[in-house]
């Protein structure tokens, strides 16, 4: 615009093509250009530069806010820094930032920005200009790396060198150290080549000594430097030239290595000789080393083990004990062969069984649980006693001995021990126990208060009864008296007891002495309910102490006195029937003797002078007082045996005889009976009653005979304790049926018209015969004849008379 | 034959019966004795010692006593009879029905001069009086007063 005088339609016409020329060169600028509207932030206009370096159209550009352009992560820096820069100054320059691409790639620019203002000098927009720097960016970027590579090449090197120095340095303290080390070790090994015990030598193979411990040295008693250069024969073997069993030698005949167990008598020792060859590097034979290791107290001990095992096995072979091992669960494993004996099994059979397999199966689980608790302890254990059964079923008693087995480290590994069978001791045991069961159970059993004194007379055993009747009669002694003193008690005993206390005392002590044999006493006890007697007896004891037992005897005493009392009675009672009998017969008499007087008197003076059947009715009368005359005389006569008046007496049966056959004549006489005896004893008896018995029987015999003359034969037989008289007729006899009968009184087997008799004669012999405790019965054949037979006790006079006593007593 | 001498006896028995059975014994053997009744031992001692009505009796040669009597007994007249010394010398012939060996015991204490049990029958009885006749009255001598 030189020329201001252009017309307006040039003018307009070079403003248009003015514009057109900048808008193309804004348009083709090699920078990218765009302005910013400054309240929107939207792009307003800008070039295709722009577009085509963003990858846009111009249209698609222009309306969006200029942040869409910039990269999301640079948004914030643009903000706060960039913009708020450019609001201060109005101005940005050189700023180097990164823009988005419509792909989302990003270019390096740098930005120069200016504002435009309004009239207000208010910012209307911004004009941009970006320059795209990414070529720049990319040379600079490569520049650096190369840089950047070029430093690293060289700190490699340099670390490459230090590396190798300090590795060099390392080398040369290990070198120092392994030489340390060898140094060490060679002394090390020649500390240990003498430590060693067994005996060691290098000999070369011409059998000289190149090397020897000091071991061989000490053995030999040789010093180390003489040694060397020697044979080894010589100074090993004490010989010339290598012996046979020489090892250097085979070793040097086949290279190879020998070991053997050899006795040098030379040294009288064993040892294990070992022999290795030493080669050279070209594997020529250099020689040997030789190892001798003294095996002489390992084999001592060997033997002494071997010997002490033989004699363990000895002893278990043959003790009568049974010897075993378990393992810690209880299973047999070693069994001496005794068992057999003992157990009846054969120790194949018992090995591997457990030791309560044996047990009594009632004690099993008891017995295992308590030796298990044994194991557990791990003590050992005496005595302990379990029943086992034998094979056969019977009981063995075995006390069992054990001790725990443990290894090195103290863990138990079993039990050994051994068994005795105590199966004898311990029936002869249970014997005695089962005895002294019986013993206690008796006296026991026995109602009598028992106490067992000893010679102190302190108590030392009870019965049961003694502690029932403690504790039904309060205060109980502590343990019921035992330990206390039965003397001290007695004297000091209260109440009733008080007076009979001291003498029973005293009579303990004098059986205790001897100086009495036994002792007994009755005493009243009364307690508040009741009147007691007890009787106390005092007997001696096997110990030399005494027992003591008190009985409560009150029902006896009872019983005795309403005995008593009835005896009494019955005594009373029994005179009185007497007196009655006697009485009533003396004076059934009278009148009876004045009615046969006058009978008789009628018949003297009248008869024949009055009629025929007057005189019959006399004779009635006479026979009737006759007849009745009689019974009243054999009543009189049985009432009359009474114990009372007459006493025994020794008494010659044989006089008796001779008395009543006396007694007898007449009847003998009148019937021409023959009465024949053996030698008959004396006995003890009642002289009369004797008499009497006798007199009965014979005439019994004689009385009841037959057709021939009558015969009574009297004999005795002694027996244990009695005598037994017979009285044998050969009369008529009795039959069974009559037999029992005829002692009963006034049983009369035949008519009055046949055999007299009151039928009292067999009575009375009864009652004799009972009042002297003995029997009298009949063996009889009809016919053929009787024996009668009568026992008498074959008693001591005191005795009969005791028994007597007693019977009168209770009869 | 000899003639046999009349004794007089003192008969004392309270049983009636027997007294008159004694007598008719007598009279069987032909015995006419003089005999005097006490039919109790109260009546026995009072014609003893001539009491009362008994004042002019004669004493008895012989007494024949019987033991078992109301009131006062036998042994009780023997006891009197033989403390008396009037009439202690007569002897005394103890008649009993009683076997008893206490009576006849109890009867020789008291100084009877025999003891005899009542025989049973009448025979007996008989040989029992002329026994009696023989020995008393002929055989023995007997005081007089």
């Amino acid at each position: 615009m030189d020329d201001k005088e252009f017309s307006k339609d040039q003018q307009i016409k070079e403003l248009q093509e003015s514009e057109h020329q900048f808008q193309d060169l804004y348009d083709k600028a090699p920078d990218m250009f765009a302005s910013v509207d400054a309240k929107t932030s939207k792009i307003i206009r800008c070039n295709e530069t722009t577009a085509k370096a963003l990858g846009y159209s111009k249209k698609e550009i222009v309306g969006r806010p200029i942040f869409d352009l910039y990269p999301d992560e640079t948004l914030e820096h643009i903000k706060d820094t960039v913009i708020q820069k450019f609001r201060e100054t109005g101005e940005i320059r050189n700023a180097e930032l990164k823009l988005k691409r419509k792909d989302g790639s990003t270019i390096d620019v740098m930005l120069n920005a200016s504002s435009v203002l309004d009239d207000h000098g208010n910012i209307l927009y911004s004009r941009s200009i970006w320059r795209d720097i990414s070529e720049n960016k990319k040379i600079e970027h490569e520049l650096r790396q190369y840089r950047r590579n070029l430093e690293k090449l060289v700190e490699e090197r340099t670390s490459e060198l230090s590396q190798k120095k300090a590795q060099l340095e390392n080398e040369i303290e290990e070198r120092k150290r392994a030489e340390a080390i060898i140094i060490r070790e060679k002394e090390e090994w020649e500390r240990t080549f003498d430590t060693i015990t067994d005996l060691i030598t290098i000999i070369d193979a011409d059998k000289k000594i190149l090397k020897a411990n000091r071991a061989v040295s000490k053995k030999l008693g040789i010093k180390r430097e003489d040694l060397i250069g020697k044979p080894c024969y010589e100074v090993f073997h004490g010989v010339d030239a290598p012996p046979s069993y020489c090892p250097h030698t085979k070793t040097q005949n086949d290279g190879l290595a020998h070991q053997d167990e050899i006795f040098e008598p030379y040294l009288n020792r064993h040892f294990i000789f070992s022999s290795d060859p030493l080669f050279d590097s070209n594997g020529n034979f250099q020689g040997v080393v030789e190892v001798a290791h003294d095996i002489t107290d390992r084999k001592k001990a060997e033997e002494a083990l071997e010997r002490s095992e033989k004699r363990f096995r000895d002893i278990a072979e043959y003790a009568l004990e049974w010897i075993w091992e378990v393992d810690i669960r209880g299973k047999y494993t070693y069994v001496s062969p005794i068992v057999e004996k003992i157990l009846g099994y054969k120790p194949q059979e018992v090995l591997g069984k457990y030791f309560y397999d044996f047990f009594h199966p009632d004690d099993r689980d008891e017995l295992k649980q308590a030796a298990l608790e044994a194991f557990e302890e791990k003590k050992p254990f005496r005595n302990f006693l379990n029943r086992n059964v034998h094979k056969d079923g019977n009981i063995v008693w075995l006390l069992t001995t054990g001790l725990p087995i443990t290894d090195d480290k103290g863990t138990l590994t079993g039990y050994r021990g051994t068994d005795t069978d105590i199966t004898e001791s311990k029936q002869a045991q249970e014997a005695l126990k089962e005895s002294e069961r019986f013993a206690y159970s008796t006296i026991d059993s026995l109602s009598a208060h028992i106490a067992v004194l000893d010679t102190n007379g302190k108590i030392i055993a009870v019965n049961q009864a003694w502690c029932h009747f403690a504790d039904a009669n309060p205060p109980v002694p502590p343990h019921y008296g035992v330990g206390l003193n039965y003397l001290s008690l007695s004297e000091t005993a209260p109440g009733e007891s008080g007076e009979e206390g001291p003498d029973f005392a005293q009579a303990i002590r004098e059986v205790i002495r001897g100086e009495r044999e036994s002792f007994s006493m009755e005493y009243p006890c009364h307690s508040s309910e009741e009147q007691r007697w007890f009787i106390g007896r005092i007997t001696p004891f096997l110990t030399g102490g005494v027992v003591v037992a008190h009985e409560n005897i009150t029902d006896r005493k009872k019983t005795e006195a309403q005995i008593n009392r009835a005896l009494l009675e019955l005594e009373r009672s029994n005179q009185e029937l007497e007196r009655f009998a006697y009485i009533a017969s003396h004076d059934l008499k009278e009148p009876l003797r004045t009615i046969s007087g006058f009978a008789s008197l009628l018949q003297a003076r009248y008869k024949d002078k009055l009629d025929g059947t007057a005189d019959e009715f006399i004779d009635f009368i006479m026979s009737g007082t006759s007849r009745m005359g009689q019974l009243i005389d054999d009543l009189l006569a049985y009432s009359r045996i009474t114990a009372g008046t007459e006493k025994f007496e020794s008494v010659d049966l044989n006089k008796i005889l001779v008395r009543s056959i006396s007694n007898l004549t007449v009847v003998i006489e009148s019937t021409k009976a023959k009465i024949t005896h053996d030698p008959l004893p004396t006995l003890i008896a009642r002289d009369i009653q004797m008499e009497q018995l006798f007199q009965n029987l014979i005439s019994n015999g004689i009385k009841f005979h037959g057709e021939s003359p009558p015969h009574v034969h009297i004999s005795s037989q002694k027996s244990k304790r009695k005598w037994v008289i017979s009285f044998q007729d050969n009369g008529i006899g009795i039959s069974d049926e009559d037999r029992p009968k005829i002692f009963e009184m006034f049983y009369r087997l035949h008519g009055r018209s046949d055999y007299s008799g009151t039928g009292i004669g067999l009575a009375i012999c009864r009652k004799i015969v009972e009042m002297h405790e003995g029997e009298i019965w009949v063996e009889s054949r009809p016919g053929k004849g009787s024996v009668f037979y009568f026992s008498i006790p074959d008693k001591m006079k005191g005795q009969i008379e005791k028994a007597q006593e007693i019977k009168n007593i209770t009869r | 034959m000899k003639r046999l001498k009349k004794l007089r006896i003192l008969l004392v028995d309270d049983d009636p019966g027997d007294v008159r059975y004694m007598k008719e014994v007598f009279a069987e053997c032909g015995l006419s004795s003089d005999l005097l009744i006490a039919a109790s031992g109260i009546e026995a001692m009072d014609i003893l010692c001539r009491n009362g009505i008994h004042e002019n009796t004669v004493l008895p040669e012989l007494i024949l006593l019987d033991l078992n009597m109301p009131g006062k007994d036998g042994f009780s007249v023997l006891k009197d009879i033989k403390s008396d010394k009037r009439f202690n010398y007569i002897p005394v012939i103890v008649l009993s029905s009683s076997n008893a060996k206490k009576d006849i015991l109890r009867a020789y204490d008291g100084n009877a001069n025999c003891y005899i049990t009542k025989p049973n029958d009448l025979k007996s009885y008989m040989s029992v009086v002329q026994s009696i006749q023989n020995f008393w009255a002929n055989t023995v001598r007997i005081p007089k007063r």
